[in-house]
């Protein structure tokens, strides 16, 4: 079974803790992932403000660039794990907030763990 | 209410068992020099949370508290058993101190992310170790080292879970009985013992992806098991070519599991396949290892490397018709050179009449039909089929698709090559 782990934060740049220890403990998290062989995929994604969407409305497809007002928090990343299990995602998601809890304090973060369809 | 809320905390056991168990074994492996042993405490620890966690919850640190418990569990049982307190009698005095450490959580926890890679490496060339048959080295690796249980392990091959725990324990004695709990290979044997693990877990992955037994064609988890460890060693022994070329053949194979079987469950041949429906992520993690591999290697290539080469020029090609089999037809005769099996030499000539044309194909095939090793083997005449078909000689192919059906013991198989007969014409 093979998992997506959105990693839903509010603006990073609003954080007021320094988030060097966390980019360094999130890059040894990716490592052990690959080395406990259930990494596929994870890449982190630029700001939203260098986003565009195309957003289809009413019938009308509208392209609209970033930044979005309304937008408090985004996919700021992802992984892409392949595993036995939902609970197995989860724990690894798991581990992954609470690297953040203990590297970036204060600082909210979901991850999202959704099961990719159809890959068997 | 409370049956459902066992469950799921059996399964989030599961979970951090499967993720964590082959550092947990590997660090009590180091502690009581022995595999055997250290798996037996670690299943004491899982049972422990088995019957703790639902009630109490699950821990926040559920790896540190499995090994904080395998030690404490550890030290009873050396306790307890008169043959273990003789030999065991001071680990479990160094057990009890750490046992006694300020926050064995901690300690517990600074263990696991030591760089244990040694241990972890000792505790698969231990599993794979020559002595033992070639299902007792699966069954063992697949539980010290990818974090299966026994019932996992029986329902991957088909067979009852007695059976399985077994033959582990056969296994673990029989390693005892040699003396070899935990060593690592000397250094002149390394290469050998090496090749011996990659094949342990190439035939885990075969399993899975050519199902001996059974109705189905394929068993994905037991693949992606395998693909785990190839994973795992790339990691462990990251300058190994073949190490690497094993982990990028095993992607290349799965990234084609989606296209291989049609919808009614029959066998795709690959220049049949959607490609899209390749996976492609894994062609890329693929692709990226075996870049890798080329920069561990001086001189020829190994197998596994030569076999992810292969299987790469299929990855790259968007259509069959860009494949690229001049490529594949030199690599398969520098396979062939390096590892002389009659399956190799068989593949080559399906390459060769790919790339230059099915008179050069079965010219190839004819050579080696009447080897020993393919006598019954249903794909030479499975093979000859394809190249008489594409040289127009139909009532021949025929025979031989027919052959080849008659051949085969997968029953999906089977039907698919008398439908291929049945599809010439020809008069009999």
């Amino acid at each position: 079974m093979r998992y997506l782990i959105n990693v839903v934060h509010d603006r990073l740049e609003d954080y007021e803790g320094d988030p060097t220890d966390l980019h360094a403990a999130m890059g040894a998290f990716v490592a052990e992932l690959a080395a406990d062989g259930v990494l596929v995929d994870a890449a982190g994604l630029e700001p939203v403000e260098q986003a565009t969407r195309v957003d289809l409305h009413g019938g009308k497809v509208k392209i609209v660039d970033g930044p979005f007002a309304e937008a408090k928090e985004w996919v700021g990343g992802y992984f892409i794990v392949q595993c036995r299990s939902q609970e197995e995602a989860v724990e690894i998601a798991r581990r992954s907030v609470e690297l953040h809890r203990e590297h970036a304090p204060g600082f909210e973060i979901v991850h999202e763990v959704r099961r990719i369809l159809d890959v068997e | 209410m409370i049956g459902e809320r066992t469950d799921g905390v059996h399964r989030t056991v599961e979970a951090v068992w499967r993720l964590e168990s082959a550092k947990i074994i590997a660090v009590l492996a180091r502690m009581v020099n022995d595999v055997g042993l250290a798996e037996e405490l670690a299943s004491d620890a899982v049972i422990a949370a088995l019957e703790q966690w639902p009630a109490e919850g699950v821990p926040d640190r559920p790896a540190a508290w499995l090994m904080v418990t395998a030690k404490r569990r550890a030290v009873d049982r050396i306790r307890r058993d008169q043959n273990l307190k003789a030999k065991y009698e001071q680990v479990a005095r160094r057990l009890e101190v750490s046992g006694r450490a300020e926050d064995p959580i901690a300690e517990a926890e600074a263990e696991l992310d030591d760089d244990i890679g040694d241990e972890l490496l000792r505790v698969v060339f231990c599993a794979c170790h020559p002595i033992l048959s070639p299902e007792a080295r699966a069954a063992l690796t697949l539980k010290v080292a990818a974090g299966l249980t026994t019932g996992e392990i029986a329902r991957a091959y088909l067979t009852g879970e007695a059976t399985v725990a077994q033959r582990i324990v056969r296994a673990k004695r029989k390693l005892a009985a040699a003396g070899v709990t935990f060593e690592a290979p000397a250094a002149d044997e390394f290469d050998e013992r090496l090749e011996a693990v990659l094949e342990v877990v190439y035939l885990i992955f075969n399993e899975g992806y050519t199902a001996t037994a059974g109705e189905d064609l394929m068993r994905p988890e037991l693949c992606q098991d395998a693909m785990r460890l190839a994973q795992r060693l790339t990691a462990l022994l990251p300058d190994r070519a073949e190490v690497l070329g094993l982990a990028a053949l095993l992607d290349f194979q799965a990234s084609r599991s989606r296209a291989r079987i049609g919808a009614d469950g029959e066998p795709v041949p690959l220049p049949e396949q959607d490609r899209a429906k390749w996976d492609r992520l894994l062609i890329r993690r693929g692709l990226a290892t075996l870049h890798r591999a080329a920069g561990t290697w001086s001189g020829e290539a190994g197998p596994y490397v030569l076999q992810a080469a292969i299987a790469a020029c299929h990855a790259r090609a968007t259509a069959p018709e860009q494949t690229d089999w001049v490529r594949i037809a030199g690599l398969y005769s520098r396979l062939l050179a390096v590892q002389p099996s009659p399956v190799v030499a068989l593949n080559r000539a399906v390459a060769f009449g790919m790339a230059f044309g099915p008179e050069r194909g079965l010219e190839l095939v004819d050579e080696i039909a009447d080897l020993p090793a393919l006598r019954g083997y249903h794909l030479v005449p499975a093979v000859r089929g394809e190249m008489l078909e594409r040289m127009g000689r139909e009532a021949e192919a025929r025979e031989a698709f027919e052959r080849a059906a008659a051949a085969t013991d997968n029953s999906r198989e089977r039907g698919q090559l008398l439908r291929r007969a049945e599809g010439l014409g020809g008069d009999r």
